[in-house]
């Protein structure tokens, strides 16, 4: 083999190589810096302009244009409070109370992260659009299949399976919750059942 | 023995570089996108575009949100400061901006509003551009910019469905254009 073809294959290789390995090292990265509370996942430098290259990278890609942390706490979860994936084949029960906030809400996505199309055009849930008790607490069922009461599509009813994240929007966040961002009460999302 | 141990040099050199390079590249790559999809929808920078509610056919952004109306106004201060302007309401209101590398480098909303001398509560930001010279203009909110080109968000909170055409009037007074003093 002539050296010249050796080290184009190398250079291809690594080009490769170097590529691939993106999503992996950035989530690797990005891991270090999360922070959790139960199914609920964030990290201090969304849209931050001391953010590192790994975090604006995760940002450009999975959440465009969000807003620095001083205006709006973002908490994802791609699993239920067992660590189980969330996907549209189950159904789930998601329970919560008061959150110390001007305003919050919690939109479901695909996995390619746009609204879930589904007939009812059920994208999300706000404290203006649940029943809530009068201790402020809430229960919604999340599910492919409409049901009667508060309740969040997760796909259509003759969707296939596929996996789903939610994101709960806390606007103008008051000091008790960036004082506790890992233990403050957020809600809990419990599997019920599987098709 | 040596053309083995180069060309394993060669390739982990060639892994760094397309390593680092898809990192850095990829905001300036989405970012550039984000222009070209508004320039075809405007025509130019510097102008408002009213997007209708998000909904399960939206593709411009990842991860919108519903409960939202935005108006994004893709911008470029070569010829000269934008100025923003828009109304507030009792419900949440913001603009906010963000440099071509992504950075959300300002947000302002409806709370921290300052009076105006008419007493009205108004948005009126005007964005220079990085070393550019503040102009002196009366109640208005200066911000400097980072880079040249970025863009601009406003955002305003459907906060129930009875509040929809609330929300939607806001939201189509809301606007950006380059300064003529």
């Amino acid at each position: 083999v002539k050296p010249w073809f050796t080290y184009l294959l190398a250079i291809i290789l690594g080009l490769v190589i170097g590529t691939i390995t993106v999503p992996q090292i950035a989530g690797f990265v990005v891991a270090k810096q999360t922070i959790e509370n139960g199914p609920w996942q964030t990290f201090d430098k969304i849209g931050a302009t001391d953010a590192d290259m790994y975090v604006r990278f995760v940002i450009s890609v999975r959440g465009l244009f969000g807003l620095a942390k001083k205006e709006t706490i973002y908490f994802n979860a791609e699993t239920d409070s067992d660590g189980l994936s969330l996907t549209s084949n189950c159904t789930y029960n998601l329970t919560g109370g008061p959150m110390a906030t001007r305003w919050w809400s919690i939109t479901a996505y695909g996995p390619d992260h746009y609204l879930i199309p589904n007939p009812e055009k059920s994208y999300a849930i706000s404290e203006n659009n649940l029943d809530i008790d009068d201790a402020g607490r809430f229960t919604v069922m999340l599910s492919r299949q409409q049901s009667g009461g508060n309740w969040l599509a997760t796909g259509a009813p003759n969707d296939g399976e596929q996996a789903f994240a939610l994101t709960l929007r806390l606007y103008n966040p008051t000091a008790e919750i960036y004082s506790n961002m890992t233990g403050v009460d957020l809600p809990q999302i419990k599997r019920e059942h599987c098709a | 023995m040596k053309k083995g141990i180069l060309a394993l040099i060669i390739m982990l050199a060639a892994a760094v570089i397309s390593h680092f390079s898809v990192v850095t590249l990829t905001p300036d790559w989405i970012m550039s996108r984000v222009f070209a999809g508004y320039e075809q929808t405007t025509g130019v920078l510097n102008q408002p575009v009213h997007a209708p509610r998000p909904d399960a056919t939206s593709r411009k952004v990842v991860r919108p949100s519903p409960d939202l109306v935005y108006t994004m106004c893709a911008y470029d201060l070569t010829k000269g400061p934008l100025v923003l302007t828009g109304p507030s309401e009792d419900f949440y209101v913001s603009v906010s901006a963000f440099s071509d590398r992504t950075d959300n480098f300002f947000v302002m909303n409806d709370t921290e509003l300052v009076p105006k001398v008419d007493g009205s509560r108004k948005f009126f930001v005007i964005l220079i551009a990085p070393e550019a010279k503040q102009p002196e203009v009366a109640d208005a909110h200066m911000v400097q910019s980072p880079t040249t080109r970025g863009v601009v968000l406003f955002r305003t909170l459907i906060e129930s469905e009875d509040k929809l055409a609330a929300a939607l009037e806001i939201q189509s007074q809301q606007n950006c254009a380059t300064w003529s003093g």
